[in-house]
């Protein structure tokens, strides 16, 4: 899908933004939130979504919590404080982005 | 519907089977797999059925795989290696720059020594090679007897090769050739020995910490 390459740089926004609204999630119930809510246009692939974790872990944006789910243990993900801040400026960013794309898509043009 | 222990030990040896157990991987990619088959029997499917298809879905993460950054000899699955070569391209940077840098600096630039200063300068690297030599020594030690894997150990394994540079810098005589001028072959061999013992003693630290928060985790 070419959809999948516009989200690719997003990916850690989308992550955020999901946290923010979640208090706490794991992997899997990542990528099925993401399935559900873009009704299965965007897929994020395991192979993307476990590197993405780490990396907002290991830059403080993210806490991670074990717990005992039934018969095996669990890794949720929540956002720190930093995380929390970040989140804020990550989604502003995006909303510039998109406007200048909207912008370069579909300009409109005037001939006053 | 969740899966029995006998299920979920099922789908552990297959994830060990595809080297997948490093502990700073293994819980969510087994929570994965097994919410993967849960999700498929709650939608109809048999318990084999199930864990078939989430095979074939993450065969291309479990491939076994090595990177150029790494050393094509070293292999495991693409999941581990996607997240080690992460890790470790900040110091691809380092490791050439320090392998390369000194030596077409000294090749270039003609510095005279006194004799005193020559002695220093043999001294200073002798010294420091040497104790980058025994810490390099110690860290493959404590790592031959770490029974836990991380993906910081397997970055490490790839790394051990680098002593070589640090035993070369201990048995050269002196870093100066007959016309007084530095021998940039020698410092470089020097260099790249301590950029590689930084970047053991880096990644020597995460596994380590990565033990503790692993352990900490499950206690709470």
């Amino acid at each position: 899908m070419g959809n999948q390459k516009l989200f690719k740089g997003s990916l850690q926004t989308i992550i955020l933004k999901l946290l923010a609204q979640n208090d706490k999630m794991y992997g899997y119930e990542i990528t099925q939130k993401v399935k559900e809510l873009t009704k299965g246009e965007l897929k994020i692939t395991e192979g993307a979504l476990y590197p993405a974790l780490h990396k907002l872990e290991a830059d403080g944006l993210l806490d991670v919590e074990v717990a005992k789910v039934g018969n095996r243990l669990r890794k949720y993900y929540k956002l720190t404080e930093h995380g929390t801040k970040e989140t804020a400026n990550k989604l502003e960013e995006m909303q510039e982005f998109l406007k200048t794309m909207q912008h370069l898509v579909n300009p409109k043009f005037s001939l006053e | 519907m969740e899966l029995t222990t006998n299920q979920i030990q099922e789908i552990e040896t297959y994830i060990k089977s595809k080297d997948v157990d490093y502990i700073d991987l293994k819980i969510e990619i087994l929570d994965h797999l097994i919410s993967d088959v849960e999700h498929k029997i709650n939608k109809g499917f048999s318990f084999e059925s199930a864990l078939q298809l989430t095979k074939q879905k993450w065969s291309k993460h479990f491939r076994s795989s090595s990177s150029i950054f790494l050393g094509l000899q070293f292999s495991t699955s693409k999941v581990v290696l996607k997240k080690a070569v992460k890790a470790f391209r900040p110091f691809y940077v380092l490791y050439v720059v320090s392998c390369i840098l000194p030596f077409v600096i000294f090749r270039n630039v003609s510095v005279d020594f006194t004799e005193s200063r020559m002695s220093f300068v043999n001294a200073f690297f002798k010294t420091t090679t040497l104790l980058a030599l025994l810490y390099f020594i110690f860290i493959i030690f404590k790592m031959m007897r770490s029974k836990e894997k991380t993906t910081y150990r397997f970055i490490l394994k790839t790394q051990y090769l680098g002593i070589s540079f640090l035993i070369i810098a201990q048995t050269v005589t002196s870093y100066f050739d007959k016309l007084g001028q530095i021998n940039s072959v020698f410092v470089g061999f020097s260099f790249a020995g301590l950029a590689t013992t930084y970047i053991c003693h880096h990644f020597y630290k995460k596994h380590v910490l990565e033990i503790a928060k692993n352990k900490q985790r499950l206690r709470l």
